[in-house]
């Protein structure tokens, strides 16, 4: 195992998606260890292997519903430190509530479309195999447009609004900098802000802001 | 067995009279060479002596089983004796299918368990009916029965005249008129012996038939079914189409969108693997387009609209890579709905076929005979199809229901698979 590389197990049905997102991650210097069919698979895998990070597709076989939420949850029961990304094909609020409902951290939920953004797919997983968290743009849209808390989330600025969704994304201060085009010093500002505004307490570190502005955003719907 | 002409002087205007008397006869006589009368003539003697037997087994079972019942031991007796005239009820019930339908069944009120059930039974309506009926049936019948008789006798008795009236000194003249009134009436016995048997036959349904509210209750209970059952395949239908738009056409864009985005990357340092992917991205576009084509055609095949079920079943069994024969009735009409659901029953099994018989080869057939389309499926594969609720054979099976037809699976492990569809096609015969 070279040091650099951050080694991956691939769980997906499709072969033909499989093998794509394992080219993507070799040529992105990624390790793939394993590439495997199921959640059965994946477990024998996880058995002999133990990578940085673990990619697995919601739906796989034998139902064909959220197989990869279990997986992943189950791994998170028997590692909690093992990094887990779910792909899905649709956003579900459900499954990305159900997943993220502990501990976020090295945790990811994304939408399948993403991985054609290879810049940014890479670096989200570089991001949850780090400890951090990625949650897909879309379900943070969906759970704040469900969000009761419309007059309170109409205090912020339309920018405080933009970096309260990023933090739920899980970007770290730098990557909310880059994302909306603005230095760090402001980005501090504008996170600062929103935590007054919405009367929460100050975390540290981007992997525990997600929970604390999801867990926000979910509370009394 | 053809039913007697209902217009017997129709022809006297035309052919003149000779033929004018001979069509009347043929007429008022023929049902004599018909089969019905005699078996409504044997459906009579046969009810008659055994519903005689029924009557003393009845009698002995509640004579023996009732007082007993005082001391317990009777009421086993009497569940027995029930038993037993259900089951006779039953035979008299398929009887009546001699002189036309047989009277449907009409399932008894379940009886409570253990003691309370045992007991309960002496005071149970519908199982006394039934006994009430065995006991009264014997009397109906021989009474049926006697006039039958009687009515195949008065006329043989009057034709017979000429053979024994000389014996007790009748005229000539009451013998003539005799047995021109017996060759007259003789043609009275069929159509009476008839209606005696079919008066028999009602008595059993009026009896022991079940009661129209039964009969519409079974009827809305299987409508019900249906409806449910349509409802659910509508939905899995549509769980199908999903599942095949996100995990084969999605996957398929998204496994496009990864060799352009590699592509991409590629361009400047590597322009040899680049064009390789976009080679790749191409080939994966064919297939997704191919995919959707399918998807497509498995929701509504377009060519049913214009060329009819025959066009669009040669389209759809000339895309199988296994070797499919296909046999259409020639002009076969159908309205809409029962050519879409044969075009699905074909379209499931050849399917289903293609990915789990592991056939060599297959054939299909729709056929029109007596306004039911009927539609046969063979293939020589290892069997093992499936009918049970959630699978595709379930919602082509739910559809033909919902046309009053049915669809039956005949695949046993090991094979081969037959599928046999029946949907009533009214149209189909109108254009033959």
């Amino acid at each position: 195992m070279s040091e650099s590389a951050t080694t991956v197990v691939v769980a997906d049905d499709s072969v033909l998606l499989r093998d794509g997102v394992v080219r993507l991650l070799e040529e992105s210097g990624f390790e793939v260890l394993a590439a495997v069919g199921d959640a059965d698979q994946l477990s024998e895998a996880l058995s002999e292997q133990s990578p940085d990070l673990v990619l697995v597709d919601v739906r796989m076989p034998p139902t064909f519903t959220d197989e990869g939420i279990q997986a992943a949850i189950a791994i998170r029961e028997r590692s909690p430190q093992q990094a887990v990304v779910v792909l899905s094909q649709y956003v579900e609020e459900t499954y990305a509530t159900q997943l993220l409902a502990g501990d976020v951290a090295g945790l990811g939920y994304l939408l399948k479309d993403r991985v054609v953004d290879i810049n940014d797919f890479v670096e989200s997983l570089r991001r949850v195999a780090g400890g951090g968290s990625a949650v897909d743009a879309e379900v943070v849209q969906q759970i704040l447009s469900r969000s009761q808390r419309g007059s309170e989330l109409a205090r912020l600025t339309p920018r405080e609004g933009e970096v309260l969704a990023a933090m739920a994304e899980g970007l770290s201060n730098a990557g909310i900098g880059e994302k909306l085009v603005i230095s760090l010093g402001a980005v501090e500002k504008h996170i600062s802000n929103v935590f007054t505004k919405l009367d929460l307490e100050p975390v540290e570190g981007a992997h525990r802001r997600v929970l604390a502005v999801l867990t926000y955003m979910n509370e009394r719907r | 067995m053809s039913e007697p002409n209902p217009e017997p002087f129709a022809a006297i205007d035309g052919n003149g009279e000779f033929a004018g008397v001979s069509s009347a006869a043929r007429w008022w006589y023929g049902p004599l060479t018909n089969v019905e009368p005699w078996t409504a003539t044997l459906y009579l003697f046969v009810s008659a002596l055994l519903s005689l037997v029924w009557l003393i087994a009845m009698v002995v079972g509640v004579a023996v089983s009732v007082p007993l019942s005082l001391v317990g031991i009777g009421l086993p007796m009497l569940m027995g004796t029930f038993a037993l005239a259900s089951r006779l009820v039953r035979w008299d019930r398929h009887r009546a299918g001699w002189v036309g339908e047989p009277v449907a069944e009409a399932p008894l009120p379940k009886l409570a368990r253990g003691l309370a059930g045992a007991r309960s039974v002496l005071s149970d309506g519908p199982r006394w009916r039934l006994v009430g009926y065995l006991v009264l049936a014997p009397f109906v019948f021989v009474v049926l029965l006697a006039l039958a008789l009687a009515l195949w006798a008065v006329p043989l008795y009057l034709i017979s005249l000429p053979l024994w009236g000389w014996a007790v000194g009748m005229s000539v003249i009451g013998m003539t008129m005799g047995v021109l009134t017996g060759v007259v009436l003789a043609g009275l016995v069929p159509r009476g012996v008839q209606q005696l048997g079919r008066a028999g036959a009602g008595f059993v349904r009026a009896a022991v038939g079940p009661d129209r509210v039964a009969v519409m209750q079974q009827q809305v209970d299987t409508l019900t079914a249906n409806r449910e059952e349509i409802l659910s395949a509508v939905a899995s239908e549509r769980r199908r189409i999903e599942r095949n738009l996100h995990d084969g056409v999605q996957q398929h864009l998204v496994a496009q969108g990864i060799d352009l985005g590699l592509a991409e990357q590629k361009m400047a340092s590597d322009p040899e693997a680049a064009l390789e992917l976009l080679r790749d991205a191409r080939a994966k576009n064919r297939d997704t387009i191919g995919e959707l084509r399918i998807i497509g055609r498995g929701l509504h095949p377009a060519v049913l609209d214009d060329r009819g079920l025959d066009a669009a079943l040669s389209a759809l069994v000339s895309s199988s890579p296994v070797p499919v024969s296909l046999s259409v009735s020639p002009g076969l009409q159908a309205p809409m709905p029962v050519a879409e659901a044969a075009y699905f029953v074909v379209s499931e099994a050849v399917t289903n076929m293609l990915k789990h018989a592991k056939a060599r080869a297959a054939s299909v057939s729709v056929e029109q005979s007596a306004g039911t389309l009927v539609v046969d499926v063979h293939d020589d594969g290892h069997g093992g199809a499936d009918q049970s609720a959630g699978t595709g054979l379930a919602g082509i099976a739910a559809r033909v229901r919902a046309l009053d037809g049915s669809l039956s699976v005949h695949s046993p492990r090991g094979g081969p698979t037959h599928i046999h569809a029946e949907i009533p096609n009214a149209m189909g015969d109108s254009y033959e």
